[in-house]
């Protein structure tokens, strides 16, 4: 086999939802000398991809872009060690959360999920984030993008203070908002720069139409 | 068939019969309480005030139902999930079962004592004290699968979905036993219909064999329940539906709440000859951010789509902004005011409240 065939293969099995699948896969491409970080990028992310392009014509849903994600962990932490001190070509780096007030993680935690098998750095500050620590992350890490994401509508006037520190503390960051409680219409509203969409996939495109990387 | 009352008005929608004019319930939960300047927190466990400032809310706006209760989180909670309350609602801040072997502790609630159970209750009766029948009382409640996914977090129930089916569904038997137990006592304290909300089943999240896997029969047993008790069941679900209609009208149910995401005319060409729908101006977009102009258009807009033929409730695609100004609902409820039915079901506007909004 070649080394794109063993790639094919974690992909497939990560698309076939197979865990036990995705380490066996793994460990022969790494068996075989494939490159560790060929194997993250075009094995196990590409194959996670692959399940989000499902999700988006609703060949697949929620539920199976999780276990997908389950499989992606599982072969991610058999080439774990030998990634050691390799670091991996980001597209972009993303800071996420929710507002705060709003708990519900689901959504960000699958945006946070896709833009890592997009190619993003993505710094996940979690749930119920205050508006300044946002902030004070993009700038640490020099972020391209924040990225919010809202379920519960009363908390809107959090995301809106995001926008305002940002604008006013001078930020090179893009603000991509979404999630339910969101919309185009909100966006400009609070002065955020894109809405993205109700599902991930739409936000690792709308992320990557912002940045001129697609 | 002038002087309906709203009881009897929403009734005529759901029954596709004709009533005087469109109705309208606009989902209005912590908005309502800023009409006596309260915010859900202070209301949250003292049933007199809650009733009061909701019943002050729908005589103020005129709505055709008064909705009791504030979230999806009561039955989660008193199976034992914490709750923290924020000014506005409560949420679930820490699930209870930890591992899959903690449904072995669920234990099915005691609504006559647990969590804010009897609270929602009294609230009901006391709403009734005060309006009787005139207005349609409705508390809202979560669905089963919406319950599951408090007790053991969205991400871990959505893979156990795949990984164990039948695990999951050991679990949804309890959290269906939890929504009969409190349905029986929201019926017994007066509600005239109950909302469902199952928004963890909607097509953003379950497929549609999820749906009817997991999702359909369950709720089928409770909507079931309460029409065997002459009690409507609402089944509401915010975000995209349009897989699911068909399913979502043959459980039982007899009307669907449905969120903005959907095109209502698609959804009454489908379904709308076996069910009332009720829907679904946007909440934020409009509601919050428009004029009452826009609102009003907006909402002449959605009557066109769905409630030529009977069989329709004009309202926002979910609850209301705490911050919605009053005009943008005073301007829903006069959409509905200037929609008269027709004997053949057709709709005439009387008149045009507001001038069309320029854009």
């Amino acid at each position: 086999m070649d080394e794109n065939a063993y790639l094919n293969k974690i992909r497939e099995a990560i698309l076939s939802l197979s865990i036990p699948g995705t380490e066996a896969a793994t460990k022969e491409a790494l068996a075989a000398g494939v490159d560790p970080l060929e194997i993250v990028k075009h094995g196990l992310a590409a194959g996670l991809t692959d399940v989000g392009d499902k999700w988006l014509k609703k060949e697949m849903f929620i539920s199976h872009v999780l276990v997908a994600a389950k499989a992606l962990k599982a072969g991610q932490d058999i080439v774990e060690e030998k990634l050691a001190g390799k670091e991996r070509d980001y597209v972009a780096t993303l800071v996420i959360g929710t507002p705060k007030g709003d708990l519900h993680d689901i959504g960000k935690n699958l945006v946070s999920m896709m833009m890592r098998a997009g190619g993003f750095k993505v710094y996940d500050l979690g749930v119920d984030v205050e508006p300044q620590a946002f902030i004070d992350k993009a700038k640490a890490v020099n972020a391209d993008i924040i990225g919010m994401s809202l379920i519960m509508s009363i908390c809107l006037n959090k995301m809106e203070e995001v926008c305002e520190l940002a604008r006013t503390e001078g930020l090179k960051a893009k603000i991509i908002i979404g999630g339910p409680a969101t919309s185009s219409k909100v966006a400009s509203q609070i002065g955020a720069d894109a809405y993205g969409g109700f599902d991930a996939p739409t936000g690792v495109k709308t992320a990557k139409q912002m940045l001129g990387l697609s | 068939m002038s002087g309906m009352n709203s009881l009897e008005r929403v009734v005529a929608a759901i029954k596709l019969e004709k009533p005087d004019r469109v109705p309208v319930t606009p989902l209005s939960i912590s908005r309502s309480l800023r009409v006596l300047g309260y915010n859900t927190a202070e209301c949250l466990y003292d049933p007199e005030k809650m009733a009061k400032a909701k019943v002050a809310a729908s005589t103020k706006f005129d709505d055709d139902s008064c909705v009791a209760g504030t979230d999806l989180f009561v039955e989660s909670e008193c199976m034992g999930s914490k709750v923290t309350v924020y000014e506005h609602t409560p949420v679930v801040t820490d699930y209870f079962m930890k591992e899959k072997s903690d449904i072995n502790k669920l234990r099915v609630p005691d609504p006559k004592t647990d969590g804010r159970m009897p609270f929602v209750c009294k609230e009901i009766e006391w709403i009734k004290k005060m309006i009787g029948d005139t207005r349609v009382v409705v508390p809202v409640t979560g669905g089963p699968v919406t319950q599951a996914s408090q007790l053991f977090g969205p991400e871990q129930l959505l893979i156990e979905m795949v990984l164990d089916p039948e695990w999951v569904h050991k679990l949804l038997r309890v959290c269906t036993d939890a929504s009969l137990a409190y349905w029986d006592a929201l019926i017994k304290a007066g509600a005239h219909a109950i909302v469902l909300l199952e928004p963890f089943s909607c097509n953003t999240i379950l497929s549609p064999q999820q749906y009817a896997e997991f999702t359909a029969p369950y709720c089928k047993e409770i909507f079931d329940f309460s029409w065997s008790k002459g009690v409507v069941g609402v089944n509401h679900i915010c975000a995209d539906t349009s897989l699911i209609w068909d399913q979502m009208s043959s459980i039982g149910a007899l009307c669907l709440q449905l969120d903005h995401v959907v095109d209502l005319s698609e959804t009454k060409k489908q379904v709308g000859k076996r069910i009332c729908i009720s829907g679904n101006v946007h909440p934020i977009d409009y509601m919050l951010y428009g004029t009452p102009e826009s609102v009003y258009w907006k909402c002449r807009e959605t009557i066109e789509k769905a409630a030529p033929g009977s069989g329709f409730i004009l309202g926002s695609g979910c609850d209301l902004n705490p911050n919605t100004p009053e005009e943008n609902i005073f301007a829903m409820i006069q959409a509905g005011k200037d929609a008269t039915y027709n004997d053949d079901l057709s709709i005439t506007f009387v008149k045009d409240s507001f001038p069309k909004p320029v854009n």
